[in-house]
């Protein structure tokens, strides 16, 4: 797409590269681009399935963008609609409305998905998920698991060139030609999160959605991971979609953040911006639960920032979602649901009437 | 004065078709009254097969040696009878997963009770009463009603509420934690926090808390150890662990932690990667001459690779020990 693409040699495959890398990220063209996206669920309101139904919102009006060779985190406390939204996006959850272009291909239109724009979402977006082990076929060799995609995409390639290509992303990703014949259950969880990074790179994918891919690792393996993912992105000009409640890994891998609550955008803005300078009453409560590990500060800080529960989804509040637990509240935040519009400088957004009012630059953090 | 004593400890699990294997070898800890002990390592590094010897839970194929002396008996030694008299009275257990460990067919008042009517003797009415305490305490609202309700009807950081009220009705001395912030978000870890730190300060339960996440030990513990393939090899005040880990392991984990309030904020891209522990840590069962961690350990010397390190006391450190053969000045040259 790009006429200035240099090719880096991957074994015999090639891929197209931007010159820059990642680094053209901030000024880079956007190649997903998510509008007004709503994802509800008709589900029981009582304990029964022949219980009346309610509407679950679980994605309610979301609009963001994903840039070429860029790295985006979405962030939220569980039940916040991330892995929904994700999944909406890669076509594993029904949409209800809004819309998702794929570069030049609209592969969801009015909560309607066309088949033949989703073959081609399938080829170029691929998705690492959760627990590294439930997500590989416990049947299957490594060879096959890694060549799968391979055969489903790519049928014209022959079968030394199917094996060649699986081997040297393997290798890439960390593991060898004596890997090839095992199975899954003889790998530990950062070598088969390894294998799942290598099964969605393997067809060559521009875009790569990665779902909580390090909380059920340990630390010492999970930063080999957040490493290995970002060096992958910049040699191939990947755009990534990192999913992730731990605050402090989305802030190691991404280059613009996006937090969600009650299945709403908070706030969107450069890592820089969201982590340095938190706008919304919500990302400040939540940059500041995080335990720091260290004792000096950890027993001076303030504590708890946030009492309460989250609301159910199935009963938004009126408004502002989050009014219900927010220290900033005032009675207008009921009244009108904020929308993530440009407030002050930057490409931030913030969806709250309260910024620049009430939130002096008193630092939270 | 020691409220536990832990000296020695093993745990080994006999296999039916291989050679058993050590979980846990030679783990010593005291524990003081009113303090809290955090136990900190990756998965598989024996942490909760550690308490779980401690409170005779370990499964039919495991069994604990050494000793750990509680109230002048060896908690090892007593049988299931006596066992039930500490358990869940003198010592309060949490556990990571409080879905799992709530009875999903009785009412929160019925788990709840049931430990004040066994080891209290008291009317199922008076546990009711302190019961409903319980809950206020640890900040559930409208709790007079919310008790009758079963597990399923309350949210993760309400039933790991649940929990903990349900541990401390009869007072223990010890509170053992096992992740117990695990399964929960940030906002709702950073609640249990400040109520473990609370019930510590206020009533002078001593906690032993397990977990993988140095943020939730430096906010909670006294004093820290540090355990690698079963073995301890670090222990140390919170204070001189964070502000000089002495061992390679414990240094690697907290360089591998990324931070919130790293510099990297300046550039958009082009930042350092954060830094790892290569490999990986040894399997269960596993033959290790010498250090568990040398194979992944940039310090180390030929000699690692022979000998395991004892726990030797770090000089200069009160009551600091750690198991390394490599001098503390040297490692700290290698790793920064």
């Amino acid at each position: 797409m790009s006429e200035t693409t240099t090719r880096i040699a991957i074994g015999n495959a090639a891929v197209e590269r931007q010159p820059g890398g990642s680094s053209a990220g901030a000024a880079g063209e956007a190649v997903l681009s998510v509008q007004d996206l709503k994802v509800h669920f008709r589900v029981p309101r009582g304990g029964y399935p022949w219980s009346p139904k309610a509407t679950l919102r679980a994605v309610e009006g979301v609009s963001f963008e994903i840039r070429r060779g860029e790295t985006v985190g979405l962030v939220g406390e569980s039940g916040c609609g991330k892995s929904t939204l994700a999944r909406a996006i890669i076509g594993l959850t029904p949409v209800t409305a809004g819309s998702v272009r794929w570069r030049d291909t609209e592969t969801v239109r009015d909560g309607h998905r066309p088949a033949a724009a989703m073959e081609r979402l399938r080829k170029d977006v691929q998705m690492v998920f959760q627990d590294p082990l439930a997500s590989l076929d416990p049947r299957m060799t490594i060879e096959q698991i890694v060549a799968e995609p391979l055969k489903v995409q790519r049928p014209e390639l022959g079968r030394d060139e199917v094996r060649a290509r699986v081997l040297t992303m393997l290798e890439r990703v960390g593991l060898g030609v004596h890997h090839l014949a095992r199975y899954a259950h003889e790998f530990s969880g950062g070598q088969c999160q390894r294998i799942g990074i290598a099964r969605a790179l393997v067809g060559e994918p521009q875009l790569v959605i990665c779902d909580e891919p390090v909380s059920a690792l340990d630390v010492s393996i999970q930063a080999q991971i957040v490493n290995l993912l970002r060096d992958l992105q910049r040699e191939l000009s990947l755009s990534l979609l990192f999913v992730a409640h731990d605050l402090a890994v989305v802030k190691a891998i991404s280059q613009r953040v996006l937090v969600m609550y009650l299945g709403r955008v908070m706030e969107l803005g450069t890592r820089h911006e969201v982590y340095g300078s938190p706008q919304h009453p919500y990302t400040r409560a939540l940059l500041s639960a995080v335990p720091r590990p260290d004792p000096a500060v950890e027993r001076t800080r303030q504590h708890p920032v946030l009492t309460g529960e989250m609301p159910s989804p199935l009963n938004l509040p009126s408004g502002c979602a989050f009014r219900t637990r927010c220290p900033e509240a005032v009675a207008a935040c009921a009244e009108e649901v904020p929308q993530p519009v440009s407030r002050g400088t930057g490409e931030r957004r913030v969806a709250c009437i309260r910024v620049g009012v009430a939130l002096k630059a008193d630092a939270v953090i | 004065m020691a409220l536990l004593e832990v000296k020695d400890l093993g745990v080994r699990f006999t296999r039916r078709d291989a050679a058993p294997v050590d979980a846990v070898q030679r783990v010593s800890f005291t524990l003081e009254k009113g303090k809290t002990l955090g136990i900190v390592g990756e998965s598989g590094s024996g942490k909760s097969q550690t308490v779980m010897a401690l409170l005779g839970l370990l499964p039919g194929n495991g069994q604990a040696s050494g000793e750990a002396l509680y109230a002048g008996r060896n908690l090892l030694t007593l049988n299931q009878r006596e066992l039930n008299q500490i358990r869940g009275d003198r010592i309060g257990m949490v556990f990571q997963d409080p879905m799992t460990s709530l009875n999903p067919f009785l009412t929160v008042e019925r788990q709840m009770t049931e430990a004040l009517q066994q080891h209290r003797g008291v009317s199922r009415r008076e546990a009711r009463r302190q019961a409903i305490e319980a809950l206020q305490r640890v900040w559930i609202p409208d709790a007079a009603r919310r008790i009758d309700r079963y597990p399923h009807e309350f949210s993760g950081g309400m039933r790991q509420r649940v929990t903990i009220a349900t541990a401390l009705l009869t007072e223990p001395e010890i509170l053992i934690a096992d992740e117990p912030t695990t399964a929960l978000d940030v906002t709702v870890q950073a609640q249990i926090i400040e109520l473990l730190r609370e019930l510590n300060r206020d009533l002078g339960t001593a906690i032993i808390l397990i977990t993988h996440d140095m943020g939730v030990v430096a906010g909670l513990a006294d004093d820290v150890m540090v355990m690698y393939a079963g073995r301890t090899v670090e222990r140390a005040s919170a204070q001189s662990l964070f502000e000089t880990p002495t061992h390679p392991y414990t240094r690697g984990l907290l360089d591998a932690l990324p931070r919130l309030e790293d510099a990297a904020d300046e550039s958009n891209g082009a930042d350092a990667p954060l830094r790892t522990i290569a490999g990986n840590p040894p399997a269960p069962g596993e033959a290790i001459d010498g250090c568990a961690f040398a194979p992944r350990c940039a310090c180390a010397m030929e000699r690692c690779h022979g000998t395991p390190p004892s726990l030797a006391p770090i000089a200069g450190v009160q009551d600091g020990w750690r198991a390394c053969l490599r001098p503390v000045e040297e490692i700290v040259e290698v790793v920064r």
